[in-house]
């Protein structure tokens, strides 16, 4: 975790050797006046900083949210990003930054970033309730309606943000592609002091329901006759969910396939129970995107590859493998 | 013990039990047989509290059963619902220290009586091996053991209680006697209340303390086998022309042989 933290603040569209990276840390902590650190502890400071630092909070908080949903739905294929809760946070995220600064811009420019968290946690929360109620049948997740309701709700949010990037002006319209393919660009401490306050509290709270989320995965009734509450369980998990997938994506735009990766990898080393499972997932999510983000930044440096790319390529075929190891465990 | 009063389940127009009064008493073990349809596991699901009654009220040692607090129910009373379906690779073992999740017992404790539950269920072999990879009845046996951990140590101030739907509809000849013997010795030994729904008459005939006889959502009988269990009540129930004999080896246990027609 610290060497691709510390590769992730070597990277970038300017080279800086390990040795002039170390330096310039040094400056920024006082430990050296040296002035030709200078630029580049800047550097450090106002843009690789926080970007690791992004990068960190959305890949745990993406792999933690992918984890708890899977316990939710009870069920290893659920995704953020699959059953279109990234893309419904999006949708929030857009309609706010495209009619929020036409309509209201006085209210924009007031507390704009407070808006777009909160329009994207309510667009993640619309599209999570509408794909668990559809895809509840008898008290079990039914996976083909659990998958179609995630294509269904990708498709309307989808056709909805390209609807919008018509009323979009050019500015806007670079914002729109920025959500839709994802990325840790950031360079305002501020926002990503806001987003912090509400990813780290709320997955921190997830960590306390393992115990449930355990009982969850034999059912949701042994699950209350073993003494938990389950619907209150399951409706704070859906708002903890909602708000730190709306908060990640209105903060780098949908990045996919890391709540299913991580979680799967991780089960198959850790095992099923959620008391490991979940600070795992945070960890090793965590690790994986900041890795990712240097994939995308040095494969094609000094532009930058959009991170939802990098880990598509990652997670699709992982996906793939998936879907055939459960038709041929049906078969059999 | 719990204490069914003129219970009644309705669904639209569907009327599922009709005016039970029933009491279960602790150290009991009380079967309850009936025709696909009866309202065996209906009655079951209300004595659980997924079902919540249409008319009438359901008490469980003396409180109303949606008084009581989750957690604190889940101390005293365990649910083995008809099928469990368990998708990820947890161990049988991890499977059954979930039913310890209610108490506060130490892990020693708790793997104690996981080892002891998994004996008792004939589980030990299998301790380590994934849940998905079992076959139907070694997963039911998990599972019975997993609802047998939660109420295996006694519990100061409660009576226990094991709602059972259907326990030994996956298992082979052997353990369906294993383990409602192990059931009886619960209830004797041990003052545990046990409600249990069950097809096989003659397993009911051999273990109950109590039957109880459901038909179209009504009670048709309620006592000992031999009382409760005669050709007559059998045959109209079942639809089914029964003859009635006796266990050779002790007389007071009737034999259900259905007739050649």
């Amino acid at each position: 975790m610290i060497t691709v933290s510390f590769v992730s603040l070597n990277s970038g569209a300017i080279e800086t050797s390990f040795a002039e990276t170390l330096t310039a840390m040094g400056h920024l902590l006082g430990m050296n006046q040296d002035a030709g650190s200078d630029r580049l502890a800047m550097i450090l400071a106002q843009i690789r900083l926080p970007r690791l630092l992004l990068g960190m909070l959305a890949g745990g908080g993406l792999a933690l949210s992918g984890a708890v949903m899977q316990a939710l739905f009870r069920n290893p294929m659920a995704d953020p990003g699959l059953l279109g809760v990234s893309s419904g946070a999006a949708f929030g995220a857009v309609l706010t930054i495209v009619l929020g600064v036409s309509l209201l811009p006085g209210l924009f420019t007031l507390m704009g970033t407070w808006l777009l968290l909160a329009m994207a946690f309510g667009g993640s929360l619309v599209s999570l309730l509408l794909v668990y109620r559809l895809a509840r049948i008898n008290n079990r997740t039914d996976i083909p309606t659990m998958l179609l309701a995630g294509v269904a709700m990708n498709a309307i949010t989808g056709s909805l943000i390209g609807l919008l990037s018509y009323v979009a002006s050019d500015n806007e319209l670079r914002d729109l592609i920025f959500w839709s393919l994802g990325s840790l660009e950031i360079t305002d401490w501020n926002k990503l002091i806001v987003a912090a306050i509400v990813i780290a509290p709320a997955c921190v709270a997830m960590l306390a329901y393992s115990g449930a989320l355990n009982a969850n995965l034999l059912g949701e009734n042994e699950a209350r006759h073993l003494g938990f509450e389950i619907e209150k369980v399951k409706t704070r998990l859906i708002i903890l969910v909602s708000l730190v997938v709306g908060v990640i994506v209105a903060m780098s735009g949908i990045i996919g396939f890391v709540g299913l990766v991580v979680p799967h990898l991780l089960r198959l080393v850790v095992g099923p129970d959620h008391r490991l499972l979940l600070p795992a997932s945070a960890l090793f999510g965590a690790g994986l995107l900041v890795l990712a983000d240097i994939v995308a930044r040095t494969m094609v440096a000094p532009a930058e590859v959009p991170i939802g790319i990098i880990t598509a390529v990652l997670g699709g075929p992982l996906f793939l493998w998936l879907l055939i190891r459960h038709k041929r465990r049906q078969i059999v | 013990m719990y204490k069914i009063s003129n219970l009644k389940i309705q669904f639209g127009q569907h009327v599922l039990l009709h005016n039970l009064s029933i009491e279960i008493k602790s150290g009991q073990l009380c079967m309850v047989v009936g025709p696909n349809g009866a309202g065996k596991t209906t009655l079951l699901k209300c004595l659980d509290g997924e079902i919540n009654p249409t008319e009438g009220t359901i008490e469980f040692n003396g409180r109303l059963l949606d008084h009581w607090a989750t957690r604190e129910l889940a101390k005293s009373r365990a649910v083995l619902p008809q099928n469990s379906y368990l998708e990820f690779p947890f161990s049988v073992q991890d499977v059954v220290l979930m039913g310890r999740m209610p108490h506060d017992t130490s892990s020693e404790t708790n793997l104690e009586i996981s080892g002891q539950v998994l004996e008792a269920c004939d589980c030990l072999h299998l301790a380590q091996r994934a849940f998905p990879t079992l076959s139907g009845g070694e997963q039911q046996r998990t599972q019975t053991a997993r609802v047998l951990a939660q109420v295996w140590q006694e519990f100061p101030g409660y009576d226990r209680f094991l709602l059972l739907d259907e326990p030994v509809s996956a298992l082979d000849l052997s353990h369906q006697h294993s383990l409602l013997k192990l059931l009886k010795e619960l209830a004797q030994n041990q003052g545990i209340g046990i409600l249990c729904t069950l097809h096989n008459l003659n397993l009911a005939a051999q273990y109950a303390d109590r039957c109880l006889i459901l038909d179209q959502g009504r009670l048709v009988a309620d006592g000992a086998a031999n009382e409760v269990f005669t050709e007559e009540t059998l045959s109209n129930v079942f639809d089914l022309d029964i003859w009635l004999e006796q266990h050779p080896q002790d007389p007071s246990i009737p034999l259900i042989v259905p007739r050649l027609s």
